[in-house]
């Protein structure tokens, strides 16, 4: 659901906790999610959830998406960027729910 | 005059990370795109597939390394390689952190060798580990 970095909730957290600005803790977060993301890697071997066929394209997907949006954020202003990660953390949100409560 | 040597040496070991994630980053694609280019050529499609063969299973991350190196190529190339990729992906930042290490035992930062060291220890234990 949050992927396993889980970069939205760092980045809310060295927002309001850490009071980095958003672009830097966007950043920070892209940068260190590669060593948190590692933790969960054997927890997923072993259970056997990867799938080839998924995180190849995915693998390419999101570096090509990571580069589109290091060179766009330069360019958003602080509070647009706000907004935005506003919406995506709400979809998080709505999404936990949801799949929280249907599956109850 | 120290602290400019000071300087150019941190900005030194920077560009070396930098350099080591582009590499990591570049070469991973690289296999991955190849094989996905094969895959394609030889299923047709590229539509996420649920056969057993698709999913990884290994008890660890160690385990994993060492079947897929000694295991090489075999007859399913495409898979192989996507595979390299996923593990040289996985191991770039586990190799920066390593780098950070050996970088702060050379200079002789006692505090930072032990942070990253720690970071070290709890990242190889996470891939013992399941």
């Amino acid at each position: 659901m949050l992927g396993i970095g889980a970069g939205a909730f760092k980045v809310t957290v060295q927002e309001n906790i850490l009071k980095l600005p958003p672009k830097v803790s966007i950043t920070t977060s892209n940068f260190i999610i590669g060593l948190t993301a590692l933790a969960g890697t054997s927890v997923y071997l072993y259970s056997g959830l990867l799938n080839l066929t998924l995180i190849g394209p995915m693998a390419v997907g999101t570096t090509i998406g990571a580069l589109m949006g290091g060179r766009v954020l330069n360019k958003l202003k602080d509070r647009a960027l706000r907004i935005l990660f506003f919406v995506v953390v709400l979809f998080l949100i709505v999404q936990m729910v949801y799949k929280g409560v249907m599956s109850i | 005059m120290s602290s400019s040597r000071t300087e150019s040496e941190a900005s030194r070991f920077e560009l070396a990370i930098s350099y080591l994630l582009i590499i990591g980053v570049v070469t991973s694609l690289i296999l991955v795109g190849i094989g996905i280019l094969l895959f394609y050529f030889h299923f047709g499609q590229i539509a996420i597939s649920e056969k057993k063969a698709m999913f990884l299973r290994e008890p660890n991350f160690f385990y994993f390394l060492w079947d897929l190196l000694r295991g090489g190529p075999g007859e399913d190339k495409a898979i192989w390689l996507m595979t390299l990729g996923i593990a040289i992906l996985i191991l770039t930042p586990y190799a920066r952190v390593i780098l950070s290490v050996l970088h702060f035992i050379r200079k002789g930062n006692l505090k930072y060798t032990l942070i990253t060291l720690f970071v070290f220890i709890l990242l190889t234990v996470s891939f013992i580990l399941h």
